[in-house]
């Protein structure tokens, strides 16, 4: 059984939504620490590097609605431990891309500035939820 | 700037953390709960300790392996 699915994630979501407020897609994504502290860890002792870069790395998932971008950074399972938001109107300043396996967002604002991966296989429908949060929030991106 | 509350005159459109204690909402750049008044810990006061004993661990176990053989 998947640890997210399509019933467990918009539960956890729910509570940080506006009276009225209409879920379209959520998609489960994370952040991991620089590429280059990555190579210097796992290089450093793979075991150990490997335990670091899993303490490191940041779970997060984004919920887009009718109105709001909403990012739940949670741990363990979907315990939220932070939210920030950005409202649709006007769009946040936002880019992205998308390849083989990862959906890549990023947020580019002063105050609260986000950036994640959304892999394919992340949860049940991942890619699909992904890509149409990125082509909501940067509608010029591929 | 986003939309202030009238109440406490934050400003509600920036990012919120959920209080451990009182499991209620205060601004990000808050170090202590608005409701509860429990101080935050950055989430990485027990992991780069832990990281870096992790890595003082493999060194002294690859001592100890080296001084057996």
């Amino acid at each position: 059984m998947a640890r997210f699915n399509d019933e467990n994630v918009p539960a956890a979501i729910k509570p940080h939504l506006q009276p009225g407020e209409q879920l379209k897609h959520w998609a489960f994504g994370v952040k991991q620490p620089n590429i280059a502290l990555i190579i210097l860890l796992v290089c450093l002792a793979i075991l150990p590097g490997l335990i670091a870069i899993a303490l490191l790395t940041k779970n997060y998932i984004v919920a887009l609605t009718d109105r709001r971008l909403i990012v739940l950074k949670f741990k363990g399972k979907l315990n939220v431990t932070e939210v920030t938001d950005y409202p649709l109107n006007p769009r946040p300043n936002a880019s992205g891309s998308t390849g083989a396996l990862f959906t890549h967002l990023k947020i580019t604002d002063p105050t609260k500035p986000f950036a994640a991966k959304f892999h394919r296989m992340g949860m049940p429908n991942n890619r699909e939820h992904s890509m149409a949060i990125l082509a909501a929030v940067a509608p010029g991106s591929k | 700037m986003g939309a202030t509350c009238p109440a406490c005159q934050r400003d509600t459109s920036l990012p919120r953390r959920v209080c451990p204690a009182c499991k209620r909402m205060t601004p990000k750049a808050e170090p202590s709960c608005m409701h509860c008044g429990k101080t935050f810990h950055s989430e990485m006061w027990w992991k780069i300790p832990l990281i870096i004993g992790l890595f003082v661990l493999a060194v002294i176990v690859s001592f100890l392996l080296a001084l057996a053989r």
